[in-house]
């Protein structure tokens, strides 16, 4: 071969794997949070003194940790566990009774965690034989193995649940005490339930496979018969009675070490104590929220690319989960409003809508092994205070069978005056809760209730704000009767209320059982007068008005094209919106195809601003100053251009900035554990919701901020999550707390202030309207404010005005057309004007919706950072540098602010101190790029420069020579 | 004329006609593929899809093959397989999306778990296409063309 084709060949073969390897490097720097994760990549941290490890964990070693991590889980699982049927005493399981069969792929196939991010470790986690076995059980090998052995596992839409075939041929003698079948629902992020999956079914109905199982169970003589439902979702479950199921308990995804707890509750070591943070209706299809769940495009923009196209109506207003069935069950019981009539029956007969038919088990639901009797003591609403403080007090009446400790919750619900044709109320709403400590039988205990009367405030659109009568909408209160009352669930304390509004009327249970409310639960106060003054401004002052009239899609139509459900007619029931036009003003805005941010005409240059200046300060001086300190504008004058804008593309943690000190840190995933060295998978979040034990919340956000300590310049966590179940079929109900914005907003305080004492911000997410998964990125989600603002945004309020959280990551979707992280009135009047909020507000990983999500429109809205998109770093330079723009270089500056101000709270700072120099850190995979790419430069040239030199030069040479 | 490209081709090399047919192959390969994106893919995925570089990239790259197989420049065939390589880095760049979608069981880079499995075999089918095309023209590039290549 001649030397010139060789030298020929190697240039096009190194410069070829030059080109390419150009693409790989450039994704891979794209692409640098990933493969940090990926890859273990810590970064580098500074070992700190007594003096300047500002975060101390509580644990004296790692294995100490492990081990308060493995207590929480099971303790969680415990507590949170819900028992929804139990008849004669089924459990506990005596200790004869230790020889069982399982039934079900679940069983042996555990749902330990949701699809989505964070820690995952399926392989340690503790498998329900094991648990079994660890207990003192004899396992029925040859069923276990063969479920073991099945390989086909679940998927979108797919349960996965094997023909009935599969146990042909197997024997269940000797270990017949019980068969304990276990049930899985599966979902996760970009996955929501199906409406109709792979079988052709509701995903969250009972499916043939499991009905042949289940009926082959109970003609197998078994002593007993135990449904264990391994779901994060709210399966239907009111098929229980007709396959002879003793009891059931629901155990949600229990983490790496929830199965002991199971178990522990099976055998009566303790006594469940959860209760339901979702409403388990018959059919799961029967709500009104899920009318307008799933898929649906304007018709007029279907040729449009994804995220320009999709919309939802929330036509459902206020009345999502329990507030529809409880509220419409009162109308029935009183036979008013078109209760009982042939508008959004699913399960009822003969056309009727009817409760007991709709429902299975409602809100608050949760059986213990004990009785408990709770007696309402007292009850004040302070008009002074605005505080509403009850005191119940709570007995544990025994069982026959169980004698351990029990735990009673203590619910507390209101019912508001409602007139008809007036702003919605539901007829029940919890405002506030409590546990008992572990109660011995006989044993009492006093549980005080305290709640800001802010909770049951209710948002008016209509109503002239009481502290500045130019501008509409507040929240009010009404005059006239409010009944609080505790129950064991929504159902039972509206029954209470019931006792005493309409003592004449007759009260039934979901089971269709006559029942009677107990009056002495309940206690009535009065408001003589109506107000619009106490809530009209926020705590910051701020006066809280209409901000969302344009989040309503009937603003844009001359006559509406939604009809929102009112409890005064219940023919409103939603039907579904499909096919809408979109109307000029909204094909123009989701058609948008470029950034509408520009600079403005009396924008300042950017040298009129302060940058680049001497270094003064370090960020670490800063740990404990105000957010108002002046001194805070010469920190940030220290920033360059160049620091501002990285700043703004985050790569799954931070890069180091020098001038000010501020050291390279990790952020990542998330709600149920997260993704970092030592951590362990936790039980999911609704799980720990269902507690119902705000102390086990907290407790939570105190290992979720160890599991940062334990690792390695962790300094945020995409967690927890803050949405809302609105439907039972939402992909990631697993990691948000509930179907109620109060059970939400209480638990995102609670555990975000954990954290944040923790020294972990606490991005709690998505905020907001990101209830289904199906279309989130740019789905345009219409919703009057009133439920904007007693929904979605209550979910999340608890953890900025009382958690004081110093992170959140904005949702994928639209609030009405406007994208959520440049939504202005979202991001700023009501996240910071009205709430007070100082610290980040990050995007959810921003790369992948460029097309609507644009740069200068975001940090304009009030973004702070962009998740997972460096990008965002070369956009926001661009606008600051080409046009000169000082408009949105200060805007950086804010955010800037806000950014240093979180972390100057934040475990990363730990060990430093004035002087300490943030080392440089660059992970040993980006080096190895640069010494692949830089060698196969100087193989290309090496390469060429011999080609052409046999080619061209060394040719004509010896041409001359033989000259 | 007919004779002029008789003997034209008469001299050229198995090489000639091998760097020819993956020109060919990738110039088919990206317009079927670019096709197959534009009415299939992009309304499903959720990252920003640049295929029109590939199509461009490896557009150029074919005009490459072109100049290469009517002229006798030596260097001409090094023009082909560089942009063929660029059309294939751009194509990988964008590959890796839906595959860590398969990768991590989250389908977040495409809308479903199907469209995952879909996009992430289009996607791989056509870069072993256009990978096979580059090697044939790397392969050709060791290689002389004509029995005569010209001196510049």
């Amino acid at each position: 071969m001649k030397a010139k084709n060789i030298f020929r060949g190697l240039t096009a073969t190194f410069a070829s794997v030059l080109s390419i390897c150009y693409f790989l490097s450039v994704l891979a720097f794209e692409r640098t949070g990933d493969i940090n994760s990926f890859l273990k990549i810590e970064v580098p941290t500074i070992d700190g003194t007594e003096e300047n490890t500002y975060f101390k964990s509580d644990y004296a070693t790692v294995d100490d940790f492990k081990k308060a991590q493995q207590e929480h889980i099971e303790e969680v699982q415990r507590q949170g566990s819900i028992l929804l049927k139990n008849d004669n005493n089924a459990l506990p399981l005596l200790s004869s009774e230790r020889k069982v069969t399982i039934f079900g792929r679940t069983g042996a196939h555990l749902n330990y965690r949701g699809g989505s991010g964070g820690v995952r470790n399926d392989a340690a986690s503790i498998d329900l034989k094991t648990a079994l076995t660890n207990q003192g059980f004899q396992i029925n090998e040859a069923v276990y193995n063969k479920l073991a052995s099945y390989s086909e596992s679940v998927d979108n839409g797919n349960i996965a649940e094997p023909d009935v075939s599969i146990y042909d041929g197997l024997s269940f003698d000797g270990y017949k005490d019980a068969a304990i079948v276990v049930l899985g629902r599966y979902g996760g992020e970009a996955n929501d339930m199906d409406v109709v999956d792979k079988d052709g079914v509701r995903e969250l109905s009972l499916h043939k496979e499991e009905q042949d199982m289940l009926n082959l169970v109970k003609n197998s003589g078994f002593e007993k018969i135990i449904v264990l439902v391994n779901s994060g979702y709210a399966m239907e479950l009111s098929w229980l009675d007709e396959y002879d199921v003793d009891a059931c308990l629901f155990i949600g995804f229990p983490g790496q070490y929830g199965m002991n707890g199971v178990v522990d509750l099976l055998v009566g070591n303790a006594d469940p104590s959860g209760h339901t943070v979702d409403t388990f209706a018959t059919n799961s299809l029967s709500s009104p929220a899920m009318q307008n769940f799933g898929d649906f495009v304007f018709e007029n923009l279907s040729s449009q690319p994804q995220y320009k196209k999709e919309y939802l109506v929330y036509a459902e207003g206020i009345y999502t989960g329990y507030k529809y069935y409880e509220t419409r069950y009162q109308d029935q019981v009183l036979g008013i409003n078109n209760a009982t009539g042939n508008y959004g029956v699913f399960a009822s007969e003969n056309s009727s809508w009817d409760y007991s038919d709709e429902m299975g088990y409602t809100f608050g639901y949760g059986l213990s092994y004990a009785d408990f009797t709770q007696t309402l003591k007292s009850l004040t609403w302070d008009k002074e205070t605005h505080e509403v403080t009850a005191v119940v007090n709570v007995k544990n009446e025994g069982d026959e069978v169980y004698q351990g400790k029990s735990q009673s919750v203590v619910q507390l619900y209101v019912q508001l005056p409602y007139t008809e044709g007036e702003v919605e109320k539901s007829a029940i709403q919890l405002i506030g809760y409590g546990k008992t400590i572990p109660l011995s039988p006989q044993e009492d205990y006093d549980v005080t209730i305290t709640v800001s009367d802010y909770l049951f405030a209710t948002y008016d659109n209509t109503a002239v704000n009481g502290s500045d009568t130019s501008k509409k909408g507040c929240y009010i209160f009404d005059e006239g009767d409010y009944y609080f009352s505790v129950g064991n669930d929504a159902h039972d304390a509206l029954n209470n209320i019931l006792s005493v509004t309409h003592p004449e009327a007759t009260l039934f249970d979901a089971d269709r059982n006559i029942v009677e409310g107990d009056p002495d639960l309940v206690s009535t106060q009065n408001l003589a007068e109506y107000d619009n003054v106490t809530y009209s401004k926020s705590e910051t002052g701020e006066v809280v008005s209409n901000q969302f009239d344009d989040r309503d899609i009937n603003y844009f139509y001359d006559e509406d094209v939604v009809t929102y459900l009112t409890r005064s007619d219940w023919s409103t029931f939603p039907k579904s919106y499909t096919n809408l036009t979109a109307a000029d003003e909204i094909a123009s805005v989701m058609t948008q195809s470029a950034d509408s941010y520009k600079k403005a005409s009396d924008a300042p240059s950017v040298d009129t601003t302060k940058y680049d200046q001497e270094k003064v300060y370090d960020l670490v001086e800063f740990r404990e100053k105000d957010f108002n300190d002046p001194e805070w504008e010469t920190l940030l004058n220290q920033l360059s251009i160049g620091d501002l804008s990285q700043m703004i593309g985050e790569h799954l943690g931070n890069s180091s900035i020098s001038n000010v000190n501020y050291p390279e840190n990790v952020s990542n995933d998330g709600p149920d554990g997260l993704n970092a060295t030592n951590s362990y998978v936790l039980n999911a979040q609704f799980m720990a919701a269902a507690t119902f034990n705000l102390d086990l919340i907290t407790e939570r956000g105190e290992i979720m901020g160890e599991q940062a300590l334990w690792a390695s310049s962790y300094g945020m966590a995409y967690a927890p999550g803050g949405n809302l179940h609105r439907t039972p079929y939402g992909g990631r109900n697993f990691e948000y707390y509930s179907e109620d914005s109060i059970v939400s907003y209480y638990c995102g305080w609670y555990q975000t202030k954990a954290m944040t004492e923790k020294g972990l911000l606490a991005a709690i997410k998505h905020f907001t309207g990101n209830d289904q998964e199906t279309n989130r990125h740019g789905v345009a989600t219409f919703m009057n404010e009133q439920t904007y603002r007693q929904n979605n945004l209550k979910a999340f309020e608890g953890a900025f005005t009382k958690g004081e959280t110093l992170a959140t990551m904005t949702a994928f979707n639209r609030i009405g057309v406007k994208p959520t992280s440049s939504d202005y009135e979202t991001m700023t009047q009501v996240l910071r004007n009205e709430w007070g909020f100082k610290g980040i507000n990050i995007t959810d990983s921003s790369k992948d919706a460029t097309t609507y999500m644009f740069t200068g429109e975001c940090i304009m809205a009030g973004t702070t950072i962009f998740n997972n998109d460096v990008a965002r770093s070369t956009d926001a330079r661009n606008l600051i540098v080409k046009n000169n723009d000082g408009a949105i270089f200060n805007k950086l500056r804010e955010s800037a602010k806000y950014f240093l101000y979180a972390y100057s709270r934040c475990n990363i700072l730990n060990g430093y101190a004035k002087g300490v120099e943030a080392p440089n850190f660059t992970p040993w995979w980006k080096t190895a790029i640069y010494a692949v790419d830089g060698t196969l430069i100087g193989l290309t040239v090496i390469s060429l420069g011999m080609f052409v030199y046999t080619a061209y030069f060394s040719k004509r040479k010896n041409k001359e020579e033989q000259q | 004329m007919l004779d002029k490209v008789k003997s034209f081709l008469k001299e050229r090399t198995f090489f000639y006609y091998l760097q020819a047919a993956c020109g060919l192959l990738a110039f088919v390969g990206v317009i079927i593929f670019y096709i197959i994106d534009v009415t299939t893919i992009q309304g499903n995925i959720t990252f920003t899809d640049e295929s029109w570089l590939t199509l461009l990239f490896i557009s150029i790259g074919f005009v490459g093959t072109i100049f290469t197989s009517v002229t006798n420049f030596k260097f001409a065939i090094i023009i082909p397989a560089i942009f063929y390589a660029l059309g294939i880095g751009q194509h990988i760049y964008l590959l890796v999306f839906p595959f860590a979608d398969l990768m991590t069981k989250v389908p977040f880079f495409t809308s479903n778990m199907d469209v995952a499995n879909t996009v992430s075999t289009i996607f791989l089918v056509f870069a072993i296409i256009f990978i096979i095309s580059l090697v044939g023209t790397i392969v050709a590039s060791f290689s002389s063309l004509s029995k005569k290549e010209r001196d510049i």
